[in-house]
């Protein structure tokens, strides 16, 4: 023979070597094939004995990985029983024994495929298997393996998943119609033979075909093993084609195509048929998609017929009717625990989503669940077409179920984050060995990892249970009650009752006793005496106009300090005039009326000598409303009496036709409000104040400053204008008590204040942190 | 800002400036009103005639708060009941004071029986209360400020009533009394009013300007 010309180099190669000796590309398989294998089979001609494995063996790596996957992806729970799996399982066993011709090369084009691509372990690992009983043949060689050897595992689980034979020992195959095994064999069955050479006609590249492929094409009767020519014997008569109309300018293979895209517009609602038009579009070439699928189909179809599988799983409604083999997987079940998935399983151990459900689809391809057993007929027939033209698929146009079969992370990794060139890792050991890029180093299994175990026994230093122990000191301190002292409360209340008694004493025997311990007092007034100067000086008929603005608790003091000024005015028979802005304030003019020595004495009678106008709303509005127009704001008395009209003050118009204003006051602010209010209207009427002790310091500016006229503040000035006018009345009464009272009351502050403090600093002596 | 809140506050800024002329253009040169007073007046009238309705509408609050806790037998139930029983009693007894002589009589002595004595009882309850407290002074607070607090005390008493066979004491009653009251107490106090003032006048001035506008009831 002579030499080979390798393709890569161009190079002439010895014809004995594989690889080429200049470049090390392959040359054996891509040239292997003989003339007369190139040379298309027609139909009805005698097909060559040609062990499938060969092929298998020159298939490039994905196809035999998608054959094995294939073959896996069904994960059928198998017994011994149901599934028998032959005994020469190992990679170098002839597989040929115990499985159907066309599955034979498998374990061995498996075995030889040292550098398994990538996806292809993504594959064996996401399978979603479930844990099946595993005889102890399969036990065996599976030791024998080892765990590297996965892709002899490959062959034995596509021999798993071998169609189970009839209870008679046949295989599936054997139950062929009986006509496939005869000279007039359905040309389904005689296109088997060309798909040999249609497998050898394929570019190197092309994935397209498989291990179905052969299954389509015809076997010679002595080729066949001994279950498939039990199969010719019992088969039934081969299912009739449905005519096929109008196909002038079709080819024969795509008018046979016409009753079953029929049919797969029927099954699929319409869009098998649109698929099929289009076809039909193409000049004689059979798509390598399509040709695929029908391969497959008749395989199938096939098994349905002789009753080798069971009906069709309830799941598949929507694809069609599944092989038994396929009944028992649930496409929605996440894969075993035990293999390393490369996508995210939720918690309820779902995919995610639809991607999932993609991912887990490749346990069936599409093409199975397109098989329908009515359909095995016309499928034949479209594989002699399909076989005839294997030279025009594209390395890149892969059929829909070897994408499917796609490594998981591939098909799942469109809603992931597409990692970055540099996150990259190039694999350093095992079958990926020098591959880049191929497994997810980041974000995928991050979440997979076994999170680290943490001890839950808390690390604490001598320190920290030191500050620790402080702290539950503290807060236990804080929330402990506290003991009361029953003693020191008594003691306590012992005191007040104590000091009130004294107090009492103090203040009673001067007043009830009449004993005078006061001498009279020799000091001015706060005035210096214009207040009285001032009151000796008015005219006796022209009305006052006297405010009572005080509190009745301080009509003690405001009652003694203003008697003497108004009973001189009394004395003069000066007609008054009451007002004030206190709701108490008319009751207690009407009581200092009354009641008051040097004033109750003259017998004013009201409405006659003195009008009480009541009360004036309004605070500070009300005394600048009153002063404006005091007519208007002040129409009545507080016996519902015409104020201005008859009585003391006909003929008043304002406030500055008194002849004074006094006002009596134990508060600053309404003293201030009233010089702010009032004053300016008073035009000469002279305003007087009359207040208590505690306003002085506030009220005496405006005394200083000449608003006010006269000022009188408290018992003490009270006890100077009655000794000047030489009529002693409440000032002069209560001049003792209030002598003897106060000087008690500094010698209790003072003894208890030094003995409070005394005490007070020998008990934060003995503890420093407790409050006294 | 809303028709009603422009309308709002046109009102209280016309009715302050009316106001505030009044003051300065209230009265002519014979001393009898103004228009500007009168206008003054008349806005004055309607703030005393509503602040005498606040007065009732408080009273009335009262007696409604006080019913309801009678009626719910809340705690201190008995106490209202005596509140609005005064209440009653004493509003009828105003009422019929200027038209009863007995009735007049009986409200006053209400007051000079009740309401005073109470009022200067409190009072004195208050001077053995300030004793004792000044007593605990040191106790619980011995440092400088207390003691400064207390010894002020006890010079203005001792310099405001006379001393028992003694009379004023001469130094004391004259000189540092009212020093204290009148320099250091009024200086403070003084302080404090023109901050009240100044505060008082801001106010207006932001009322006036409609910068706050605490008419609107919210």
């Amino acid at each position: 023979m002579a030499d080979l010309r390798c393709q890569m180099c161009g190079k002439p190669n010895p014809p004995e070597l594989e690889e080429c000796q200049f470049c090390g590309a392959r040359i054996k398989p891509v040239l292997a094939s003989t003339p007369a294998d190139s040379r298309p089979i027609e139909a009805g001609e005698e097909p060559i004995s040609k062990d499938a494995s060969e092929f298998e063996k020159v298939k490039p790596a994905e196809e035999g990985s998608i054959s094995s996957a294939e073959n896996e992806s069904p994960a059928e729970p198998s017994s011994d029983e149901s599934l028998p799996l032959p005994s020469a399982a190992t990679p170098g066993s002839d597989s040929s024994k115990g499985v159907p011709d066309e599955l034979s090369g498998l374990g061995e084009a498996a075995s030889e495929d040292g550098e398994a691509p990538d996806w292809l372990a993504g594959l064996r690992s996401d399978k979603p298997v479930e844990p099946e009983p595993v005889s102890s043949v399969e036990e065996e060689a599976t030791a024998e393996l080892g765990d590297e050897d996965w892709i002899a595992r490959l062959g034995d689980e596509m021999k798993a998943v071998t169609p189970e034979p009839p209870a008679g020992g046949r295989s599936a195959v054997e139950a062929l119609p009986e006509s496939a095994s005869e000279g007039g064999l359905p040309d389904r069955l005689q296109s088997l033979q060309p798909s040999e050479s249609g497998v050898q006609e394929l570019p190197a590249a092309s994935p397209a075909i498989s291990a179905e492929r052969e299954t389509g094409g015809p076997v010679p009767a002595e080729n066949l093993p001994d279950w498939l020519n039990q199969l010719e014997e019992t088969a039934a008569e081969p299912e009739p084609i449905p005519p096929v109309g109008g196909a002038e300018s079709v080819p024969d293979w795509l008018s046979n195509l016409r009753p079953e895209s029929g049919t797969l517009a029927a099954l699929f609602g319409g869009e098998p048929q649109a698929e099929s038009s289009s076809s039909g579009e193409t000049p004689d070439q059979l798509s390598p998609l399509q040709a695929d699928v029908n391969a497959a189909e008749a395989v199938e179809k096939h098994k349905d017929d002789f009753g080798v599988v069971s009906e069709p799983a309830a799941q598949t409604q929507e694809t069609g009717p599944l092989p038994e083999w396929l009944a028992g997987i649930d496409r929605t079940a996440p894969p075993s625990g035990g293999t390393p998935a490369l996508i995210d399983i939720d918690d309820e151990g779902n995919p995610p989503g639809e991607k999932g459900e993609t991912a887990f689809s490749l346990e069936a391809p599409d093409w199975l669940f397109k098989l329908d057993p009515e359909q095995g007929a016309e499928k034949g027939t479209e594989k002699e077409e399909d076989q005839l033209v294997p030279g025009d698929l594209e390395s890149a146009e892969l059929p829909s179920w070897v994408q499917a079969m796609r490594p998981l992370e591939s098909v799942v990794a469109e809603a992931m984050t597409a990692p970055q060139e540099d996150a990259r890792v190039t694999e350093q050991s095992g079958p990926l060995a020098g591959l880049r890029g191929v497994l997810p180093s980041g974000p995928g299994l991050g979440p997979l990892r076994k999170p680290p175990a943490y001890s839950v026994k808390l690390r604490v230093s001598d320190g920290q249970q030191r500050y620790a122990a402080y702290l539950d000191r503290l807060v236990t301190g804080e929330t402990k009650p506290r003991a009361v002292g029953t003693k020191r409360l008594t003691s306590n209340r012992l005191w007040r009752w104590l000091i009130a008694l004294l107090l009492i004493l103090a203040v009673g025997v001067p007043l009830f006793r009449g004993v005078q311990v006061a001498p009279e007092t020799s000091s001015l007034s706060s005035d210096k005496g214009a207040a009285f100067t001032l009151i000796s000086g008015l005219p006796a008929d022209t009305p006052v106009l006297i405010v009572f603005d005080y509190d009745p608790a301080l009509s003690g003091e405001l009652e003694a300090t203003a008697a003497p000024f108004i009973g001189k005015l009394l004395r003069k028979g000066t007609p008054l005039a009451f007002i004030s802005t206190s709701p108490t304030g008319p009751a207690l003019a009407e009581r200092f009326m009354q009641t008051t020595p040097l004033v109750s004495s003259h017998q004013y009678r009201r409405g006659e000598q003195y009008v009480n106008l009541g009360y004036l709303a309004g605070g500070p509005a009300g005394m600048l409303y009153f002063a404006g127009d005091p007519t208007a704001a002040m129409p009545t008395t507080v016996d519902g009496k015409p104020a201005w009209e008859t009585g003391p003050l006909q003929g008043i118009q304002g406030l500055s036709n008194f002849a004074a204003f006094i006002l009596l006051t134990d508060n600053a602010d309404t003293g201030r409000n009233w010089i702010e209010q009032v004053g300016p209207r008073l035009g000469n009427t002279p305003m007087i104040m009359i207040i208590s002790t505690q306003a002085e310091p506030l009220v005496r500016p405006y005394f200083d400053s000449g608003q006010l006229k006269g000022l009188v503040s408290g018992l003490a000035d009270a006890k100077i204008y009655e000794q000047s006018d030489n009529r002693p009345g409440l000032a002069h009464l209560y001049w003792s008590s209030f002598s003897v009272g106060t000087l008690v009351a500094v010698l209790l502050i003072v003894i208890g204040a030094i003995w409070s403090a005394v005490t007070g600093w020998r008990a934060r002596r003995r503890n420093p942190g407790e409050e006294a | 800002m809303k028709i009603k809140g422009v309308f709002s506050t046109a009102i209280a800024i016309a009715v302050g400036l009316l106001v505030l002329v009044g003051y300065l253009f209230g009265y002519k040169a014979d001393g009898s009103l103004s228009l500007l007073g009168k206008l003054q007046s008349s806005l004055l009238y309607i703030a005393v005639a509503l602040a005498g309705f606040a007065v009732l509408v408080g009273i009335g609050n009262l007696l409604l708060v006080h019913m309801n806790k009678i009626r719910h037998k809340q705690k201190g139930a008995a106490y209202s009941f005596i509140l609005i029983v005064a209440l009653v009693t004493t509003l009828l007894l105003g009422l019929l004071a200027p038209y009863q002589p007995k009735a007049a009589s009986i409200f006053n002595d209400s007051f000079n029986v009740v309401q005073l004595p109470v009022e200067a009882s409190l009072m004195a309850l208050l001077a053995i209360t300030l004793t004792y407290a000044s007593i605990r002074l040191l106790r619980r607070h011995l440092n400088l400020l207390s003691v400064i607090f207390l010894i002020t005390a006890l010079l203005i008493l001792l310099g405001t009533a006379p001393w028992p066979f003694l009379g004023d004491v001469p130094f004391l009653s004259n000189i540092i009394r009212p020093f204290v009251a009148q320099i250091p107490a009024t200086a403070g106090a003084r302080g404090i009013l023109l901050g009240v003032a100044l505060g008082t006048l801001t106010t207006g001035l932001r009322i006036l300007f409609g910068a706050d506008r605490p008419y609107r009831g919210k």
